[in-house]
This record gives structure tokens, sequence and C-alpha cells, in this order.
């Protein structure tokens, strides 16, 4: 037998413990700067926004009062321009602040709405529509004075852009708005829009354009809500448009350029909005090992039996490598690049996050028990929130397609 | 260089993402042939108004304008005379 001298042993580990440490400093998901940033949003969303869960989810109720909060507390311009209102840091910064957010509030609805405005039509707005647009609906939006929706959906038109039937007919110097969009995350408490419209025929690459439509024109207005299972804390609806007039400098890009809005907007909700579900992932993955630790069956706790630990281990390995994908692609974003550059990674991120997602709140069901099913309890609530990542900004069928296309496969 | 070969250059190094099309010729179908996608149209365009000093209007963002390397090539000649 062999032994190292003591001094050596130690060496070793203390020059392994530096190489590993150096190395987890390097990566931008332990960025100590980003851990702040989320313990800072934990302590204050538990302060000033969580709460009244049970009863917010059965009623489906909104707070216009909470997204004013988020509003002021800068939670929708942390990575917009100072000029605009918001605080001009890193898109990092956002992911961490969300992951706070989502770490203690059970609000999933109501954060996902909040992202979703940030990056699916305030970060779209800040990267392609004009300065004049910018100064006027920008710090609107990231004060909380208003709130604008993405009308993009409707009724025979999803994930296939060339299946819209509104339209948007040259009038003088403007356009003419006609048709209903339907489907749409908080369109009910949302007095902006931003359409798209048919301008062209056919398949064209040009024949989408993207307007931003103020709902006080005269021909808009908003139609039914729907009711749903998941994120029922934030409200899904119409939007109606009857011949209504839209200045020409109301055009987001340029005529013709809606398929690039369309797809600079669905890549930051596929890389970014997903951020969503890293704070629930983390909270249910605490939670469950407390109740592992706690709960004792047969005279040990639950956690000492190989189903209930491998469960655990599968939902803690799912949440580091969701945070990993996540913050990954935002450091890239980060760096200059355009999301354009990254359309398969994003939609890979997506589709990664989401699947772990609703996988880890599938084992916290199976982990409490029958608690996991009473509505008194979040679990449920966690679970059925989770379901609907997998089909905002295409579901995970269609993502599968792009991934697969983007590879240069022959998918129809 | 002439306003084609700065066209097919920014084309081949900016648009292309398959290395099979290096040797893309002036009448190859662009849009048709999934060459270069919607995307990239609109980054062509952006490089055409930026560094060949031309103005593409609304009514001129057709498929038959950027179908190939030819037909963009007449539509920047177009608006240079």
């Amino acid at each position: 037998m062999v032994f190292l001298p003591n001094m050596v042993v130690i060496c070793v580990n203390l020059c392994v413990s530096v190489v590993l440490k150096k190395g987890l400093d390097m990566q931008p998901w332990q960025n100590p700067e980003l851990e702040e940033i989320k313990n800072h949003f934990i302590e204050w969303t538990g302060e000033n926004i969580a709460g009244d869960r049970e009863e917010r989810d059965r009623e489906g109720v909104v707070s216009a009062e909470r997204w004013k909060k988020m509003a002021d507390k800068g939670a929708l311009g942390i990575c917009l321009p100072e000029a605009y209102g918001g605080q001009g840091a890193p898109v990092s910064h956002a992911v961490a602040a969300y992951e706070g957010i989502g770490y203690a509030c059970h609000d999933n609805g109501f954060i996902f709405a909040l992202l979703n405005q940030f990056f699916g039509v305030q970060m779209t707005l800040n990267l392609i529509a004009s300065d004049k647009l910018k100064e006027t609906y920008l710090p609107k939006l990231i004060s909380g004075e208003r709130q604008c929706a993405y009308a993009f959906t409707e009724d025979v038109s999803g994930s296939d852009a060339f299946t819209m039937k509104t339209t948007a007919t040259r009038d003088g110097e403007g356009f003419r708005l006609n048709g209903t969009k339907c489907y749409l995350t908080n369109s009910p408490h949302s007095d902006l829009a931003v359409v798209f419209a048919r301008t062209g025929e056919g398949r064209s690459p040009f024949a989408l354009t993207a307007f931003l439509v103020d709902m006080d024109w005269e021909g808009a207005s908003h139609g039914r809500d729907f009711e749903k299972f998941a994120y029922r804390t934030v409200h899904m609806g119409e939007m109606i448009f009857d011949n209504v007039f839209i200045p020409a400098d109301h055009v987001i890009g340029r005529v013709g350029a809606g398929l690039q809005v369309l797809t600079e907007s669905t890549g930051w909700e596929r890389a970014i909005v997903i951020s969503c579900a890293l704070g629930p992932m983390g909270r249910t993955v605490d939670e469950c090992v407390a109740r592992a630790k706690s709960r004792e069956q047969y005279g040990k706790p639950i956690g000492a039996y190989q189903g209930v630990s491998s469960r655990i281990a599968n939902m803690i390995m799912r949440q580091q490598m969701s945070r990993l994908a996540v913050y990954n692609i935002a450091a890239k974003l980060e760096n200059g690049n355009s999301i354009l550059s990254f359309l398969q990674e994003a939609a890979m991120t997506k589709l990664f996050v989401s699947d772990n997602y609703i996988q880890t709140q599938q084992d916290a069901v199976q982990i409490f028990g029958v608690r996991g099913i009473l509505l008194e309890h979040p679990y449920q609530q966690d679970l059925r929130d989770s379901l609907a990542t997998s089909i905002w900004a295409g579901t995970t069928e269609t993502l599968k397609n792009t991934v697969a296309k983007m590879a240069g496969l022959p998918v129809e | 260089m002439d306003s084609k070969a700065q066209i097919k250059e920014f084309i081949l190094t900016e648009l292309v993402k398959d290395k099979e099309h290096a040797d893309l010729a002036d009448a190859d179908p662009l849009i048709e042939t999934g060459i270069i996608d919607s995307l990239g149209i609109m980054k062509l365009i952006g490089f055409l108004e930026d560094n060949l000093s031309i103005q593409v209007a609304d009514n001129e963002l057709i498929p038959e304008n950027f179908s190939s390397l030819n037909a963009i090539n007449s539509l920047v000649s177009s608006k240079v005379s």
C-alpha cells in the first residue's frame, strides 16, 4: 500500500478545487452577481407580490395593482435602453430577476404575462420599430401605464402564419385593418396591440406586415374572453378590428417585414420568456427535497426510498440543465449577437426547458401524494401551468420540426 | 467590385448556410429553392440599402425582384441608373 504524504494530498485537493471553482466562476449561470439579483427578487417578491395563490387561481383574478408594482420595480425594463425608462442591463439580469420572481411567487400566469410583453412585444419594438414608435410607446409600456398584447393568432391561424385572414389594405396615408385575432395573452387588459396582417398575397415572404395599433382607435374592440385551466391569472381574449385606420407611421419595421418581426419576437420568446419556468422549478425542487427529508413512512424519511430519491435526483438535474440552457443563450445575446443567429438554439431551449418543467411538476405531484392533487396546495396548479409552456410560441411538435428542418432534414 | 459581385458575395457569406451553393449561378432560383429564406431576404434588403445606396420601395418587395441574382441586380441597376 502506498501512502501519499499528507501535504501532497492537501495540495492536490486545493489545486483541484481551485481549477473547479475557476471553471465554475467562468460560467454565466454561476455568476455571483446573477445570484444576488435572483435572491433580491426572491425576497422582494415574497414581501410585495406573492400571496392569495389559491383564491387568485380559483377565481382567475388579474391584478392591475401587482402589474404596476412590478413595473415600478423596473421589471419591465431591465434590459431595455435607459432612454425609454429601462435600466440598460444585460439580458441575463432579466433572466435572474424573473427566476427570483418565479421562485417566490406561485402566480405563474402573471409572470408569463409580464415576460410575454417584455420580450415578445417590447424587445421586438426596441429592435425593429422606428424611433418615433419607440419614443411614443416604450416608456409607457415599461412604466406600466399601458399594456400591449401580441396579436398574431387567429382561430384558423397558428403556427402557419400564411393562413391568417386579417388584412390591412392601403387607404391614403395609412391602412385599413380588418380581422379578428384570438387566444391573445393579456389582451383583455391591453390597450395596445402588435397586430400582424396580410398586405400581400399567398405565401410570399413579403405578404405580412406588423402594425402597432391603439385599441382606442375607431373600429378596434375587445371580443370574448377564454377561460383556461392553466395560467388562470392572466386573461386570454379576442381583439376585433373593423375597418380600423392605421397611420402609415405605425408600421413596425416596414411594409412586408411581418415575417421578420414574427421571427424576431418568437425567437426572444423561445429563448428568454421560457425563463418563467426556472423559478418554479427551483422552488419545486426545494420543496420536494424538504418533503422527502421530513415525511416519514415505515419509520424512515421517504427520501430514503430510491423511488423517491431517484425522482428527485432527476428533478435536480433537469432544473440545473434548464438554467444552463437559458443563461447560456442569454449570454450569447449579450455579446451583441442577433437572436436571428440562434433560432435553432432558441427553439431547442424552449423545447428542453418546457419538457423539463412539465416533468418536474408531474414528479412533485407524485412526491406529495394526495396533497399533490388538492386545490388547497400549489402542486396541481404548478402542473397545470407548466403544461401551457408546451403550447405558446410554437407547440412542442412545431418546434421539433423547426429544429429538424434547420438541421437540413426534409421535414414537411 | 461591381454590384452583382458584391451581392453574390453577401449572399454566399452571410445568407447561405449550405456550402453546396458555393457555385451559385446568376439565374439560380433563390427563394423557391430555399437558398434564401424570408429572413435572408430582409437581411439582403438591408445590405442593398446600406451598401449600394438604394431604397427598396414597399411595392418593390415582391418575390420576382429577388428570385435570382440576376433579378436582384436588375432591381439595383434600375435604381442606380
